[in-house]
């Protein structure tokens, strides 16, 4: 491994910055805070605290100009019930305006004007109470001065009455009622001058009217009764001038209720613009108080934004560093190989780069570059074997088809054989035997010798015989006619003629098998095998020694049969090859039979060692064979 | 504040004038102030408080009420009520005739009974009479619908006159017969003229059914323009009695500076109280939204508070000092009113007012009726934004065809409950008793069925059961704001201090003055007060 430094990994690459970025930012917010704490400081000094102020403060002043208003609506009202309501509300505003001075005063701020207010808000309360005492007494005097001349309506009334009971009463009548007239004129809100000019006619009027009356009260024309009656009213048209609440007591109060009235409308206007001034000053005030905290404010800020300004500027430089960083190490590697892997894609050519970024995008490029070519490995495998068995398949498709000719071949060579046979053979002997018979018939029919006839008859016989032989033996190479009653009585039948036919050859037989255990397509194989092997032993081997073996292994069933013959030419074992000569006609019918069978043939053999073949048959084989054709074996055999 | 009470006492320091004015009085008679002239002194066809004063005194009727406002015998010397509550049978006093000297018979009283329960203006107080009998000339049997254990209290002279059959029973129909004036009754005085605008003037029936009454030579109904006069009257021993609002003040005034005090007596049994009647036939008024807005808006406590300790704020159709009467209290929330008025659909317009109220009210013989209506005016105008015009009515004539033809928006009227619920209560709610183009009926025009059937149930119980049934009344009327009940109030009369045996007048002047006498003031209890 080359000695390269070992690359910072993701956890590594992404702490490392962001710790460098929480510290920042720590430090930022560190410093907003400090600033804040600054600002807030000033916020709550001026703030938390004047704003209040200034709140109630302009709450005062609404109050001060509601209270204007409200004592315009009093003094303007003409009904006593709507001043007294007035006069409610009033007072409540006046309650109100005491807390709102109660609450500035604990604020502590501008004590001075505070404490002015305070008084003048008490003067106000005064002040009220001494406008209602006199509205409700100019009230009353309008009262009064209504009953005075509503009464007057009654009194004159009466004295109508009397002076309809006495002529002599007519003048004073007359004086009397223009002296009510003068009375009802007073009791109107007339000017003072005025006033003063009807008093004086009064005055005139009353003296004539007691005159008049005096006269009256001493004639005795005159009943006493109406007298009496004269001299009340008259009392009460005196008590009506000058009674303590007569018509000049009323216009003299009037008068001096007026007057006080303006004063205490001048006095109100002055104390309302005072108060009005005092909460002007007071918000003034506080106005330049918030103005000059705005200005604090605004001249701290100003201090404490460039400092924010510059850990702003860093903050966002070390994140741009840190965002570059993090797209070079790691994002630009993972599109590199996001490329490469499209460019495999694309064309299947491209190397996936292990070498740049993160370690983990490292282990993961090199992870991913290993499984790619784990899996391109694995598809060329699995292509080569593909392959291979699509060779196999060709090759056993070919063993097939040759086996196939092969098989029509046997068929046609065993059907020619069979022709050539009986024609030469059997042919020929009946040929012989027709003209064996047509001498005895001949002979018979010309009266001869009847031993001439006899003679030729029992030549008929014999080759008749002879024919029935071959016949039999024609049979036994179809098919044996023995194999049904087993396949050892079939081996040892043809063994014993295999003795007979060759005695220079010593021939052993060994069956260790039962005979249940060998399926039936398998017994004509292993004969088949058995008489293939004699012929060629007799045939080709020069063998004096032969020997057989059936036997039943744990893994199927085994034939071996060997000789000490002239062997096989020298050369590799004679194993089964496809379509090949090597083990003669006979060997290759041999093996046909086993393959076909599935079964394996081997047979080997060395020259002058004699030869050894061996077939064999796998219990897989021997259980497919036996469900398949459990029944006899001329089927079998055909088939085989 | 109590300015206006204040203000009274300032009336203590009006010239007092001597009272040889008394001395213009003939002997044992009594003169009562009066500030309007009544329609007529039938209180069978109008209801009205003079009406009924001068009608008391013209006509007897089958019962009075005592002290403790029970009904005793008048006319009637007896009554029996049969077990099962549906027939009452009156037993008339022997010998009693009318002013024209025709025997008084079950046939008057009969006819007089089946008049008044057609044509009264507080008929629904005799919808359980179902007929009436008269077995002989001198009982009567009313048989009713059901249980009426209240009739007797109806039937006194204020409510239920025994009027002459062969007088009312020809001519015009009963609310403008002319014998509404020229009355011939039975009661303890005859009318002797009335002369108009000045003075009704009765003399003493000297064939009073009772014995020895009335005491009374003559009984003058002095009328007069205006409260002040009669107070100016009654300074100078013109006047002896006067009944009104103001009573109470009128009595401090008067029994100052020395002289006999006038002597003030509670008119018991009325249970007199102020009220809004709405038109709930016209807007806005037909909206519950804004008549339950008005209610939220108005303060009865400050009203009560700004006019007088003897007012007490009102919440529900009945007078709190009945017996009847359940707390209902009603918010005072100026914030709900309005959001109630703008849901209505009667939104604030660019000048802050919302709609107008016509408002119509007698003239002015309740002094404290302008002041009233100001306060009214200034409240709903600041508060709700609701202008209340106030129009001015020359006579209380022009003020009931108004309020009878049902020209109005809104009225503000004194009424009374009366000794009964079914009497002075059922009247202005009660469906029978609307559209019936007669003032002190239920001119607002309301009707609700399950309140009628209410109104029937509680006429035939005990006052337990009476009670729980106008609890359940109460409530849903209150819930309806048919109008507004601004406050109720004690309810005075004043005499001067020559008028005797006036405990007897339980009901004020709409008692009989029978028992009533004067006394000669003795000279050195008077006082010339000229300073």
């Amino acid at each position: 491994m080359p000695s390269t430094r070992r690359p910072p990994s993701l956890r590594r690459m992404i702490l490392l910055p962001l710790t460098f970025f929480m510290l920042l930012f720590l430090l930022l917010t560190l410093l907003l805070m400090l600033s804040f704490r600054s600002t807030n400081a000033l916020l709550e000094e001026n703030i938390l605290r004047r704003t209040p102020f200034t709140h109630r403060t302009m709450t005062l002043v609404q109050q001060s100009e509601q209270l204007r208003g409200l004592l315009f609506r009093y003094m303007q009202a003409d009904s006593l019930f709507v001043q007294a309501s007035l006069l409610e509300q009033i007072h409540h505003l006046l309650r109100t305006g005491d807390e709102e001075l109660k609450a500035l005063t604990a604020f502590a701020l501008y004590t001075d004007e505070v404490h002015f207010l305070r008084r003048r808000l008490e003067k106000m309360r005064h002040i009220v109470d001494r406008i209602s005492e006199v509205t409700t007494r100019k009230y009353e005097l309008a009262f009064l001065r209504t009953y005075q001349v509503k009464g007057f309506r009654v009194l004159a009334e009466d004295l109508r009455e009397l002076s309809q009971q006495s002529p002599a009463l007519h003048e004073w009548e007359h004086q009397s009622r223009d002296m009510l007239l003068s009375l009802l004129l007073l009791c109107q809100n007339t000017d003072i001058s005025y006033g003063l000019q009807l008093k004086r006619l009064i005055r005139q009027q009353s003296e004539e009217e007691t005159r008049l009356m005096q006269a009256l009260a001493g004639r005795n024309d005159i009943p006493e009764a109406v007298r009496a009656r004269l001299h009340t009213l008259h009392q009460s048209l005196q008590q009506a001038v000058f009674g303590r609440n007569g018509v000049f007591s009323l216009f003299e109060q009037q008068d001096n209720l007026e007057q006080k009235y303006a004063l205490l409308v001048i006095e109100v206007d002055a104390l309302l613009e005072s108060v009005s001034r005092s909460c002007n000053r007071l918000m003034d005030h506080a106005d330049r108080t918030l103005a000059a905290a705005y200005r604090e404010f605004d001249a701290r800020l100003g201090q404490h934004a460039a400092g924010i300004l510059l850990a702003l500027l860093v903050v966002l430089c070390v994140s741009c560093l840190l965002y570059g960083y993090f797209i070079r190490r790691v994002i630009t590697p993972i599109t590199r190989i996001h490329g490469s892997l499209r460019r495999r894609q694309e064309d299947g050519e491209a190397e996936i780069p292990c070498d740049a970024g993160a370690l983990e995008v490292r282990e993961m490029a090199e992870a991913l570059s290993l499984l790619i070519r784990t899996l391109e490995r694995r598809e060329r495998d699995l292509s080569e074997s593909h392959a291979s068995l699509e060779r196999q398949v060709d090759q056993r498709t070919a063993e097939l088809r040759h086996m196939s000719q092969r098989l029509l071949c046997a068929q046609e060579e065993e059907r020619r054989r069979l022709a050539a046979e009986l024609h030469d053979d059997v042919g020929a002997t009946l040929g012989v035997m027709k003209l064996g018979i047509e001498r005895a018939l001949f002979t018979l029919s010309r009266k001869e010798s009847r031993d001439d006839a006899e003679t030729a008859l029992k030549e008929v016989i014999a080759l008749v015989k002879g024919m029935a032989r071959q016949m039999r033996r024609i049979q036994n190479d179809l098919c044996p006619a023995r194999l049904d009653a087993g396949l050892s009585e079939s081996l040892e039948w043809f063994c014993g003629d295999f003795r007979l036919a060759n005695p220079g050859i010593r021939l052993r037989t060994h069956i260790h098998v039962r005979e249940d255990v060998i399926p039936a397509p398998l017994r004509i194989v292993l004969f088949r095998i058995v008489q293939e092997a004699l012929a060629n032993i007799a045939r080709h081997s020069g063998a004096d020694h032969a020997h057989i073996v059936i036997d039943a292994p744990s893994d199927g069933l085994r034939i071996r049969i060997s000789d000490n013959g002239t062997g096989l030419p020298d050369g590799p074992p004679l194993v089964p090859s496809p379509g090949g000569e090597s083990g003669g006609r006979g060997i290759g019918n041999m093996r046909e039979r086993v393959a076909l069978s599935g079964g394996t043939f081997r047979i080997t053999g060395l020259s002058g060692r004699g030869t050894r073949l061996e077939a064999h048959w796998p219990l897989s084989v021997l259980r497919e064979l036996t469900t398949a054709a459990p029944s006899g074996g001329g089927t079998t055999d055909r088939m085989v | 504040m109590r300015g206006l009470f204040l203000l009274l006492l300032c009336l203590l320091m009006l010239p007092v004038v001597p009272h040889a004015a008394t001395e213009r009085m003939e002997k044992d008679e009594l003169v009562v102030g009066m500030p309007i002239m009544p329609v007529h002194f039938n209180p069978a066809a109008f209801s009205g408080t003079f009406t009924a004063s001068v009608g008391a005194q013209l006509f007897a009727g089958l019962t009075r009420l005592d002290r403790d406002g029970n009904a005793i015998p008048y006319l009637a010397r007896s009554w029996d009520v049969t077990q099962d509550g549906l027939s009452v049978l009156f037993h008339l006093r022997p010998g009693a005739v009318f002013h024209d000297g025709t025997p008084i018979t079950a046939a008057d009283v009969a006819f007089s009974l089946l008049q008044c329960r057609e044509l009264h203006p507080f008929r629904p107080m005799l919808a359980p009479m179902r007929d009436v009998e008269t077995p002989d000339s001198l009982t009567v049997r009313v048989r009713l619908h059901h249980p009426y254990p209240a009739l007797p209290k109806v039937l006194t002279p204020s409510l239920v006159p025994i009027m002459p059959r062969h007088v009312y029973g020809q001519g015009a129909p009963l609310p403008r017969h002319p014998a509404n004036v020229a009355v011939v009754g039975s009661g303890p005085f005859k009318l002797e003229r009335v002369e108009q605008g000045k003075a009704i003037r009765l003399v003493r029936n000297d064939r009073f059914f009772l014995p020895n009454r009335p005491r009374l030579q003559r009984l003058t109904f002095r009328i007069f323009d205006d409260p002040f006069e009669i107070i100016y009257a009654a300074e100078q021993g013109d006047v002896d009695i006067y009944a009104g609002t103001m009573a109470r003040s009128f009595r401090e005034l008067l029994a100052q500076e020395g002289r006999r005090q006038w002597k003030e007596q509670p008119a018991a049994y009325l249970y007199s109280y102020l009220m809004l009647q709405y038109n709930l036939k016209k807007t806005p008024f037909s909206f519950p939204e804004v008549r339950k807005a008005l209610a939220l808006a108005f303060d009865r406590k400050k009203f009560s508070r700004i006019c007088r300790e003897n007012i007490y704020p009102m919440y529900g159709p009945f007078p709190l000092n009945n017996p009847y009467a359940i707390s209902q209290p009603q918010p005072f929330d100026p914030a709900q009113a309005n959001a109630l008025l703008d849901a209505a659909g009667y939104p604030r317009k660019a000048d802050g007012t919302r709609f107008t109220i016509h408002l119509y009210c007698a003239p002015g013989w309740n002094p404290m009726n302008k002041e009233m209506i100001s306060f009214i005016q200034h409240e709903f105008s600041t508060l709700l934004g609701i202008i209340v015009i106030n129009h001015r009515i020359e006579s209380f004539h022009e003020f009931c065809d108004i309020i009878a033809s049902g020209n109005f928006d809104m009225t503000l009227d004194s009424l009374f409950f009366w000794q009964d619920p079914a009497i002075g209560f059922h009247r202005l709610y009660a469906s029978e008793n609307k559209d019936r183009n007669l003032i002190f009926t239920n001119n607002s025009g309301y009707a609700d069925k399950e309140l009628d059937s209410l109104f029937a149930m509680a006429m035939q119980h005990d006052s337990k059961m009476r009670k729980k049934i106008y609890g359940d009344i109460q409530r849903k009327i209150a819930h309806d704001n048919p109008g507004l009940w601004i406050a109720y109030h004690d309810l005075t009369i004043i005499l001067s201090p020559r008028v005797a045996h006036a405990d007897s007048l339980v009901q004020g002047l709409l008692s009989p003055l029978d028992e009533v006498a004067v006394e000669r003031i003795d000279a050195t209890e008077r006082t010339d007060a000229v300073h």
